[in-house]
């Protein structure tokens, strides 16, 4: 997290300050938000196809050693290697592993929210590699040394001015803020990468059981040139993303595309199965599957063993309202919405992500759009009974979160509450229960002035606080 | 990896869905099929009518030709993307409707895709060239995709290098949607399948600076489908 506050009330404060990311994170989630909709619409059921995917996700998951067996039978019998890690480190050492054997130099990505889990960039930079991100969000996001801010749109709090001032730099002379004068400079610079890099790293949407492949979904076609150009292929999978067969990956890409931007599918969706075979004179000669646990299994048989239905189309975020408020990097882990907040804590304990079950208004909305049926607002509330059952969170801090998410999901009222003052002075910060958060939450008096919500009266809405504070003291 | 550490990591997963560890697990049969309805009762020309207004979406020209009025086509493309010069796949499909000869005559440079060259020539010539050209072996009505089976002179990079993609496809491949393209794969499965097959849908696109749609940042940013009517509409 370069340059990111280390608390989470230190990374909200920061984002409400930013004037770009305030207007970038409600226009793109309306734009995507607004193609879901649409694209269930024209399906007509959209239930059905939710129902068919959920089932086929949970399927693969009650049966996930199987099928991953399965899978690794037949990526080798395609001629390419499987690699099982079982932690973060495990992975990275494959990868190193496998960059030393080939005397590598450079290395060009496509996105890959696994290698962003398993802090992959950083590794190979300390081992001397030259590491290029090829997805356009994710290369200007590189260049500033951020991380990104939404699962679908990497590089959405950047202005184009922003954008222009970091390809100059590369380019060594001015270059104007026009999107084709940037995109061209990007294609032409990331081609002369594409063509120099040695290893190619990809991460995974979905591998199919049946025939060992690896499935791609991509609009730029940096996936493709990724997984083309190098000599070496790696793809990096969660070892949950896969599908039984190819009857099932139909059901998931038609979920996916639909959720994440409201296109009927995306403009590349590549299927490849190995390195490339003899009498082909394109494609890797090598090819490697990584397939990652890092906490993953940790999560199976437990109450939360639903999030790993996940396909990672970002719908979630694109209707959360405290996600709206916030933005990806308040979350501070690299998944950011409802299933980060989900998932981050699951991850990497309570200790550090107390917070992030409480980022949620509980409205439900992300439940509702999930293609994959995931009840993400019950998991939320399933974290907050656990970390007052351990011990990590007192009824003090709770009450406190729930204000909180209650007003980031209320941004008229969380402005009014900062305008309206008792910053630093409130309750909580001489409760010493956050040190960040009075300044935010602007003295919880002010929410006695709060208008109803949508779906509860405020009445009913006090009424369960102060129950709620009895029952969990 | 030993066997003895992939065992162990599968042997977790059973472990902690509290079971004995399972091999050879089938999906059941799904009895929902939520996509049967968005193409039933359609025939074959409709299916095509969607395939073309589909791609038109997406910025993508569709230009229905006889065999015989292929050249009129080729004619059109290269005047609108002014190529000058191409790198085609080796396909004997593309040879019977006379590509080689039309580009000849009209004097456009032109490369097919021998796997007897040298790679890295090759590979230089496809980066350099202005168009390529592929033959599709499905096209998909509701999203107007056309699945390329590349392999040997079927060259991934023909698609992907130049910033001109040209798919020609019969208008008898066209099928409804990607359950009927899932099938077809798993048809040829027991046979082997290639390295890479691409379902390509309109040209490369981003928005990922201010959510300005621009075509064309890393793949082809304009592409063009030639629909092959075919004389005998073995659908009709
Ligand atoms: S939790 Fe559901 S909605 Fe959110 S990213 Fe995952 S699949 Fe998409």
């Amino acid at each position: 997290m370069s340059g990111q506050p280390i608390t989470f009330f230190g990374r909200v404060e920061k984002a409400l300050g930013d004037e770009q990311l305030r207007k970038a994170v409600p226009f793109t989630q309306d734009r995507l938000r607004a193609g879901r909709f649409q694209a269930a619409d024209e399906l007509g059921n959209i239930e059905e196809w939710r129902d068919l995917a959920a089932q086929i996700r949970a399927h693969t998951l009650e049966n996930l050693d199987s099928y991953l067996e399965q899978l690794a039978l037949n990526v080798e019998k395609n001629g390419g290697y499987v690699h099982f890690a079982s932690t973060a480190a495990d992975a990275v050492n494959h990868v190193l592993r496998i960059a030393q054997e080939k005397n590598a130099r450079s290395v060009v990505k496509s996105k890959s929210m696994v290698s962003e889990e398993i802090h992959l960039n950083k590794h190979l930079e300390a081992q001397g590699l030259r590491v290029i991100e090829s997805d356009l969000g994710e290369y200007i996001i590189q260049l500033a040394k951020e991380t990104p801010s939404h699962l679908i749109a990497p590089a959405i709090h950047k202005t184009r001015a922003q954008v222009a001032e970091l390809f100059s730099e590369v380019a060594g002379r001015a270059l104007s803020d026009e999107t084709e004068v940037l995109c061209q400079f990007a294609r032409e610079e990331l081609r002369r990468e594409f063509l120099e890099a040695d290893i190619g790293i990809s991460g995974c949407n979905f591998a199919v059981a049946e025939s060992g492949s690896i499935v791609l979904i991509s609009n730029e076609g940096n996936a493709r040139l990724t997984t083309t150009l190098p000599k070496v292929h790696i793809a990096i999978m969660g070892m949950e993303r896969l599908v039984p067969t190819w009857s099932e990956l139909d059901i998931v890409v038609s979920m996916l595309t639909r959720s994440a931007t409201g296109q009927k599918i995306s403009v590349y969706m590549t299927v490849m199965s190995g390195p490339r075979r003899r009498g082909d004179i394109d494609g890797p000669e090598e090819f490697h599957l990584i397939v990652l646990d890092n906490g993953r299994s940790d999560i199976l048989g437990t109450a939360y063993q639903e999030v790993l239905k996940c396909i990672r189309c970002g719908a979630c975020l694109n209707v959360c309202p405290v996600y709206r408020h916030i933005g990806g990097h308040a979350y501070g882990g690299v998944y950011s919405g409802p299933i980060g907040a989900v998932l981050t804590p699951l991850f990497e304990g309570y200790e550090e992500w107390k917070e992030l079950p409480y980022s949620s208004s509980l409205c439900g909305a992300c439940t509702e759009v999930c293609p994959v049926k995931i009840p993400l607002h019950d998991l939320l509330i399933e974290h907050r009974k656990d970390e007052v059952e351990q011990g990590h969170v007192s009824w003090q801090e709770k009450f406190a979160f729930k204000v909180f998410g209650y007003l980031t999901s209320h941004p008229s009222l969380y402005d009014k509450a900062v305008r309206t003052g008792h910053v630093a002075t409130g309750w909580l910060a001489k409760e010493g229960v956050i040190e960040k958060g009075p300044g935010l939450l602007a003295g919880w008096t002010s929410i006695r002035d709060l208008p109803r919500p949508a779906k509860q009266s405020f009445r009913e809405w006090w009424k369960q606080e102060k129950e709620g504070r009895g029952r969990d003291n | 990896m030993t066997i003895k550490q992939r065992e162990e990591f599968l042997a977790r997963i059973a472990n902690r869905l509290g079971r004995p560890r399972r091999s050879g697990v089938m999906p059941p049969d799904w009895m929902v099929k939520p996509y049967v309805h968005l193409h039933a009762g359609l025939n074959q020309e409709t299916l095509i009518k969607q395939f073309i207004e589909n791609l038109r979406a997406l910025h993508t020209e569709v230009l229905r030709a006889s065999r015989g009025e292929l050249g009129k086509a080729l004619e059109r493309i290269v005047e609108d993307s002014a190529a000058r010069s191409v790198v085609y796949w080796n396909d004997e499909r593309l040879q019977k409707i006379g590509l080689d000869d039309w580009l000849t005559q009209r004097g456009i440079a032109h490369q097919v895709w021998d796997v007897l060259l040298d790679e890295q020539e090759l590979r230089h010539r496809a980066a350099g060239v202005d168009m390529g050209i592929a033959y599709a072996e499905l096209g998909l009505s509701e999203t107007g995709t056309v699945m390329l089976w590349n392999g040997g002179g079927r060259g991934r990079l023909v698609s992907l290098l130049p910033p001109v993609f040209v798919a020609v496809i019969s208008e008898n491949t066209i099928i409804p949607r990607l359950t009927e393209a899932m099938a077809y794969v798993r048809g040829k499965m027991s046979e082997g399948l290639p390295a890479c097959i691409n379902f390509i849908t309109g040209p490369s696109r981003t928005g990922d600076i201010e959510a300005d749609l621009a075509f064309g940042v890393h793949g082809p940013g304009k592409v063009y489908v030639i629909l092959l009517q075919e004389q005998e509409n073995i659908y009709e």
